[in-house]
């Protein structure tokens, strides 16, 4: 992930000067934060562990999502331990399984979505962790740890967390949508103008939703009944996508099912977009660093986990991807805008509905095969 | 409507209709090439003529990387898919109608069976065998059709050469080795650039077989495009297809130019 | 040409070739076969137990999957005939009106032909997007009321194929209307036959190798078409390679991906076995036209 990006993106946006002062501010306003609220977190971590610390390597090789990291980040941590990066790019959880299974090597670290840590570790596909080489552990809430997924942590470490429902241009939409109900049922309204997730669980998932089945169900009849829906909601759809924003920049596509921080980043451009938690509920995922087995560097791995828990690098992440953080205290180095983005931090109790996805074969194969159907229509 | 008339009728119609086609042909590449140098982000809105996604392309690291893993391994396929194919299109000159006709029918069905069946066999090859994907996967992905492209060139110009010359050479007293070299190898070594060159640029353009062979840090050009591709629209994209037409093209012609000479030179 | 003349090289030199097919083109193609008799394990993650079942083959012949192999063949013979209509003419014009000029227009087609079918494909993106040049023209010449709007739909697929594979089309049309004895033509038209029975009854016949091979050369890529129904079909458009891909990309499903495979693989055979029996020798010099 290169600066040059980032520059881009600014530069060629017509951006307002309004708009880059308030980001200058911003950023000053989190250096300040940085050094007067938080003096302890001089950010040396793995070197705050009494004891053995392994002897770092000088590369880290990162397997990750694209655009997943604020563009300074690791240039920062290149910087204070000596490291250099690199880092490749896959575009959705069964890709990156799909390279490791094949076996890819050489890479330190994945980012996988909690249920895909789940299937990474029954295929053996991921290191233990040694958390003593991880004290930042601590800071992580407790609702993200110990998931069914990950039980005790042994694989994952939470990098941040997110929700699967909707965006939509309200420019062009009229209706105030709240609810998987209204995104089915506007759908021929607005035919062609819709996109979803090239992704099986999260679509399959909210047609479930929307009929008020659990978003892990495995009964047939359930999985029939959302098939269905839809079927109907193909003709409608103008592309199966994981990569949305530009479309819902031009608005070329009105409505979108996808993940929270894809609507944050498009409302950058396109302040009336907005982003829908829906009513009947969703799913609520973190995605993991992991180590992967055999990797080459370790300790540099564990060090750099360590290194990015901490709440103002978190803070740093979230402001570029809009994706919560995990981790406590973030939101003291955050925008205020940002930390009261319900889009970004649902309100607690709108996300004690929420249900983390729980893979298991039965469950994948009752996904695929509705997935087919659905892009065979 | 007499003749002549009618004639002209059907001259008009076919050549419009060859006129169309060639537009049809020429001008979605002839617009990616002018999108290129738009100074815009947004690819579809035309603002103003500018070199800067060249400059913003070169400098992308991840771009960089993929242009250099696509020259090495389209280059290291050329070399095995020329030493292949040639000496495959010699020997058939002198081999039974039996053995024959089982190459060809090996050549045809690596050119015609489609490639997302070969490239999930790769795959699953490399990996059962406990091979590891990456650069030399793709390479020998990628030689195994370019050598059917070389052998089928070669076959088809050694078909044209006129052996007495060679008879001639060797009732001179020239050795099997010299009547090659300084015979028939001058006559071939047209074709064999030419098809050197094929090789190349198809393993250069190839996008299935190698994302489904690449491993680590071994993304050629196309596959990034083509991952780029799935977001839709984007200036550097423009920019690489420019560079991808132009190195291509380049290539093409070289060969055809080869091949033409070639076949003029009638002893 | 069967001497073994003293001056030809060693056939020795034909096992290098024979050897790289043979390990990695054969044995993969074999590896694939012994997946699609393999199973999964239903209780763990993408485990495969290898055997000779035939679950596989069974899961291939449902409804669902059978349906998307129909929709391949009908796009793809819907985009050979696209071919063959725009083709044949052109052919015929290359062939018999070029006159001086023949060989660098021939030339002219060649040379998209060989680009990379990923910017072809990648062009139509750019020229048949909502806003972009396309649309523009076509709005301002008043020809359509509302942005084009035919991207991500089944005819923006067919474009993308008509356009990646016309060249296969236009080369044995070209070389067998170029053998074609004129004469016999002009014999035709001296018996008195119209222009429409002749082109019928004589050229049309006359020039069936070229059509059938270009019908073929075309009809059998476009089977396989991965890249075309992803970029210009929206991933909405699912054909045989997008399912066998997914299969093995995202369901990480080997055994029935490469059942897929095994049977489309299977289809093709007959219509290529049809193909050279129909044509027999005549197939070589038809194929060969390309090169």
């Amino acid at each position: 992930m290169s600066d040059d990006r980032w520059i881009e993106h600014l530069n060629s946006l017509e951006v307002s000067r309004r708009r880059l002062l308030a980001g200058a501010a911003a950023a000053g306003f989190l250096a300040a934060c940085s050094r007067e609220l938080r003096p302890n977190d001089t950010g040396t971590s793995g070197a705050a562990t009494p004891g053995a610390t392994p002897e770092l390597e000088d590369q880290l090789s990162i397997y990750n999502w694209a655009d997943y990291v604020h563009p300074k980040t690791y240039g920062q941590f290149e910087k204070e331990f000596d490291i250099k990066i690199t880092e490749d790019n896959y575009p959705s959880n069964e890709d990156a399984l799909a390279k490791l299974q094949a076996g890819a090597k050489g890479y330190d670290l994945v980012v996988p979505t909690g249920y895909m840590v789940e299937i990474m570790r029954e295929q053996g596909l991921l290191m233990e962790l040694d958390h003593s080489q991880i004290p930042n552990f601590s800071l992580i809430e407790d609702r993200f740890l110990d998931t069914a997924a990950d039980p005790g942590n042994r694989y994952s470490v939470p990098k941040d967390f997110g929700t699967t429902g909707y965006g939509y241009r309200s420019k062009f939409v009229k209706e105030e949508m709240s609810s998987w109900e209204d995104f089915f049922r506007l759908a021929p309204k607005y035919s062609g103008r819709y996109t979803v997730l090239d992704s099986s669980p999260e679509v399959v998932g909210s047609a479930l939703k929307m009929l008020g089945y659990s978003y892990n169900s495995v009964e047939p009849k359930e999985i029939e009944e959302a098939t269905k829906e839809l079927l109907k909601l193909k003709p409608h759809v103008r592309k199966i996508t994981s990569s949305m924003r530009e479309i819902m920049i031009t608005g070329e596509a009105y409505v979108s099912l996808t993940w929270n921080g894809e609507i944050g980043y498009v409302a950058l451009d396109a302040a009336d977009a907005r982003y829908v938690v829906p009513s009947e509920g969703t799913e609520v995922w973190t995605d993991n660093w992991c180590i992967v087995a055999g990797a080459p560097h370790p300790a540099a791995a564990h060090a750099f986990i360590n290194w990015h828990l901490q709440p103002k690098i978190q803070a740093q992440d979230t402001s570029y991807h809009y994706y919560g953080s995990c981790v406590e205290g973030e939101e003291e180095f955050l925008k205020p805008a940002i930390a009261n983005d319900p889009a970004v931090y649902p309100a607690g109790d709108v996300l004690e509905k929420l249900e983390f996805a729980a893979a298991n074969p039965e469950w994948l194969r009752l996904r695929n095969e509705a997935w087919t159907k659905f892009k065979a229509a | 409507m007499n003749l002549a008339a009618s004639n002209r009728t059907v001259n008009a119609g076919l050549k419009s209709h060859a006129a169309l086609v060639y537009a049809f042909l020429y001008l979605p590449i002839l617009i990616v090439v002018i999108y290129a140098f738009n100074d815009s982000r947004l690819v579809q809105i035309w603002h103003g003529f500018s070199t800067r996604w060249f400059g913003e392309a070169w400098r992308d690291d991840t771009l960089r990387n993929a242009f250099r893993i696509s020259l090495i391994t389209a280059t290291l396929n050329a070399v095995i898919a020329t030493i292949l194919g040639t000496a495959a299109g010699l020997a058939l000159r002198n081999v039974g109608r039996k053995t024959r006709s089982a190459f060809d029918m090996f050549m045809y069905t690596t050119l015609i069976v489609p490639e997302i069946v070969i490239a999930i066999a790769s795959l699953l090859f490399f990996v059962t065998l406990g091979l590891p994907l990456g650069p030399v996967a793709i390479v020998i992905t990628h030689s195994v059709f370019n050598t059917s492209v070389v052998g089928l060139i070669v076959r088809a110009r050694l078909a044209g050469v006129d052996r007495s010359l060679e008879e001639a050479s060797t009732d001179l007293g020239a050795t099997r080795w010299g009547t090659f070299y300084q015979v028939t190898l001058p006559q071939l070594f047209p074709a064999v650039l030419a098809g050197a060159l094929l090789a190349f640029t198809f393993s250069f353009d190839d996008v299935v077989l190698s994302s489904f062979v690449s491993g680590v840090g071994s993304t050629t050009l196309p596959v990034e495009i083509f991952s780029q591709i799935r977001f839709g629209l984007s200036p550097k994209v423009n920019v690489v297809a420019v560079v991808t037409l132009s190195l291509t093209i380049v290539a093409i012609v070289t060969a055809q130019a080869l091949l033409r000479r070639e076949a003029r030179r009638v002893v | 040409m069967a001497s073994r003349s003293s001056v030809a090289e060693p056939r020795a030199l034909l096992l290098p070739a024979w050897g790289w097919y043979s390990v990695f083109f054969v044995a993969p193609l074999l590896i694939m076969v012994a997946y699609s008799f393999a199973i999964n394990d239903p209780d763990r993650f993408f485990t495969v137990t290898f055997g000779f079942y035939t679950d596989q083959f069974q899961r291939v012949w449902d409804p669902l999957y059978l349906e998307i192999y129909k929709n391949t063949f009908l796009m793809a013979l819907s985009g050979t005939f696209g071919c063959l209509l725009i083709g044949y003419p052109f052919a015929y014009f290359l062939a018999t009106r070029a006159g001086r000029y023949k060989t660098f227009l021939f030339f002219l087609v060649i040379v998209p032909f060989w680009t990379s079918l990923l910017i072809r494909t990648y062009a139509w993106l750019l020229l048949l997007s909502e806003n972009g040049p396309l649309s523009g023209a076509l709005q301002s010449m008043g020809l359509i009321a509302n942005p084009l709007n035919i991207l991500y739909t089944p005819i923006s697929v067919w474009i993308g194929i008509v356009y990646d594979y016309l060249p296969l089309m236009v080369f044995p049309l070209y070389v067998a209307i170029e053998r074609m004895d004129p004469r016999l033509k002009e014999a035709s038209r001296d018996l008195g036959a119209g222009r429409g029975a002749t082109f019928w009854k004589v050229t049309v016949p006359l020039t069936m190798p070229g059509i059938i091979t270009g019908c073929l050369l075309t009809f059998i890529p476009m089977t396989g078409e991965y890249v075309v129904p992803e970029i210009l079909g929206g991933a909405k458009s699912y054909l045989v390679g997008n399912l066998v891909a997914n299969e093995f990309r995202t369901a990480i499903d080997w055994p029935f991906g490469a059942a897929l495979s095994m049977s489309l693989v299977a289809m093709m055979l007959v219509v290529i076995f049809v193909y050279l029996r129909f044509l027999g020798r005549r197939s070589e010099e038809s194929l060969g036209s390309f090169l």
